[in-house]
């Protein structure tokens, strides 16, 4: 098991983003992405991760969804820039903030070659 | 799944099926069984959850299955599986004939959700799924086509005692007396004429929109639906409400000294639900995308409590007046409470929808206590801070409801003055 949720949060600093684990979640699966280079229309992440074998998944206009070969999925909000990474459940709990590091990095590699 | 659900949109009602259904979270649905057992006791409180389970499941699994053209028991024994992960209450295999059989679970809703939420904190004496347990036994009955009512499950091991899965052993037994049906056509007997009210341009968009958004909405791989911060459930609305007003009616009789205490908590699980619920709706991507980024006032969160109360299937809660600082009035033409209580006992001496009330005075503590915009995190200690550290601020009052015969559902909040002072 891993070690309990701190009062304040848990964030971890990566070197192109940082990820901060969203409101209640227990189970660390959700997880608030800020890229440190943003790019300047947050729409335009959900191309290039496509090309980097993400799926597109069409829901409803106000929220894109792509989703990681593994499982995981990233919500994007185009209005204001809003990433959230969802952790895949296959992935250990103790594993799953590091996972969403991983992801936020490739986001923001993929945000800076798109 | 999605196409099992529909909605009455004038009253904003919801079936699944041919059931009247609600979505509820974990936080709600441990605490509103929590109460059950605290006013009837674990051995009455569990028999209470169970057999309005397995009341309330067998028309679900009977309509569905007739639907589905399911004919044998294996596919209705299967259909049963896919609709209880679907619903979200995790994944349940059973292996019963006519003279009884096993059912196992895991990542049952209600025994794995009080694992993860008190299992490190506290050491569990009973099994925690009588859900689980009368849809069990709901679904051998209905496959099998035994006499309804009469198989019975008990969970002989439950993930909340630390057993590795969730068992129970499902026998035949006597047949339980009938309650009055509660469907469809029960419901639709009841309702009145619908109306709006203020800020409908607002709050129907967004109803609209969470709907469309949980449509498609159902359990992964574990048979759980993990979203805003909660675990969610398509649940039977049946169920609720029998436990509740049936808990209520047997402390009346029994224990009427004990009256109030039970009510404040059937009306606590109203502030669980909006904290928790609500307020992880609020503060999630899908909000922020379809609503905007929140403002700090407090009308857009009234608002949008209305709103979300409407897509859960909760009924036309509609703002009467609002007065910031001061005062709430939310309307209804009816509630899954108020028409649950007509259909099953008719008119009602006095309001009794607890949920609605406990929920108004959260919404009302929601849009001026909590500071939106610095992302809160809604935790215990944050819930205990803003409805138990102290006298709440608002008052509640249910003035009329239309299971007394008021041709409205009308609950007033109020400024607590003693509570200022």
């Amino acid at each position: 098991m891993p070690e309990p949720i701190p009062p304040g949060g848990l964030v971890l600093e990566g070197e192109r983003a940082r990820v901060e684990l969203e409101n209640s979640c227990f189970e660390r699966i959700n997880w608030r992405c800020t890229l440190r280079s943003p790019p300047r229309e947050p729409a335009s992440l959900v191309p290039a991760l496509v090309s980097r074998g993400y799926t597109e998944l069409k829901r409803v206009p106000y929220v894109l969804e792509v989703f990681h070969p593994d499982g995981h999925r990233v919500a994007i909000v185009p209005a204001t820039g809003r990433i959230q990474l969802r952790v895949a459940v296959q992935v250990p709990e103790e594993l799953r903030a590091q996972t969403a590091l991983r992801l936020a990095e490739e986001l923001a590699q993929a945000a800076e070659a798109g | 799944m999605s196409s099992l659900r529909r909605y009455l949109p004038e009253h904003d009602l919801m079936y699944f099926g041919p059931s009247p259904a609600v979505y509820h979270c974990h936080h709600f649905n441990l605490f509103l069984d929590q109460t059950i057992d605290d006013a009837l006791g674990f051995e009455a409180g569990s028999r209470l959850r169970f057999l309005a389970a397995r009341e309330f499941a067998t028309p679900l699994l009977a309509g569905v299955a007739e639907q589905s053209k399911a004919t044998t028991p294996a596919e209705k024994l299967e259909l049963a599986s896919k609709l209880f992960a679907g619903m979200g209450h995790g994944r349940l295999q059973i292996s019963a004939d006519a003279r009884g059989g096993e059912a196992k679970g895991s990542f049952l809703h209600y025994g794995y959700s009080w694992s993860q939420k008190y299992g490190h904190v506290v050491k569990r004496r009973h099994p925690a799924d009588a859900f689980g347990a009368g849809f069990a036994a709901a679904a051998t009955e209905v496959a099998l086509g035994t006499p309804q009512d009469t198989m019975t499950a008990t969970e002989v091991g439950c993930v909340a005692l630390k057993a590795p899965h969730c068992t129970f052993s499902l026998k035949p037994g006597e047949r339980a007396p009938r309650e009055p049906p509660v469907g469809e056509s029960e419901v639709g007997q009841q309702l009145i004429p619908t109306f709006n009210g203020l800020y409908e341009e607002v709050i129907q968009p967004i109803t609209k929109g969470l709907r469309d958004f949980t449509a498609p909405v159902q359990g992964d791989e574990r048979g759980l639906v993990q979203a805003f911060g909660v675990y969610v459930t398509l649940h039977l609305a049946g169920y609720y409400n029998r436990i509740s007003y049936e808990a209520v009616q047997q402390v009346e009789r029994k224990a009427p000294h004990s009256l109030g205490v039970l009510e404040d908590l059937l009306r606590e699980s109203g502030h669980v639900c909006v904290f928790n619920t609500f307020g992880g709706i609020i503060l999630s991507p899908e909000w922020e995308g379809m609503v905007g980024p929140l403002t700090g006032e407090a009308l857009p969160i009234v608002t949008g409590c209305i709103a979300i109360a409407r897509a859960l299937g909760f009924g036309r809660w509609t703002v009467a007046e609002f007065e910031p600082g001061k005062r709430l009035v939310v309307r209804a033409p009816c509630s899954y409470e108020s028409v649950f209580y007509q259909a099953r006992y008719g008119k009602a001496a006095r309001p009794n929808e607890y949920f609605l009330q406990g929920a108004c005075l959260a919404i009302a503590q929601l849009a001026h206590r909590v500071e939106w915009k610095n992302k809160p995190v809604l935790n215990a200690d944050y819930y205990n801070a803003l409805f138990r550290g102290g006298p709440l601020p608002w008052k509640v009052e249910q003035t009329k409801s239309t299971a007394c015969g008021h041709p409205v559902t009308e609950v007033v909040v109020t400024r607590n003055e003693a509570a200022r002072a």
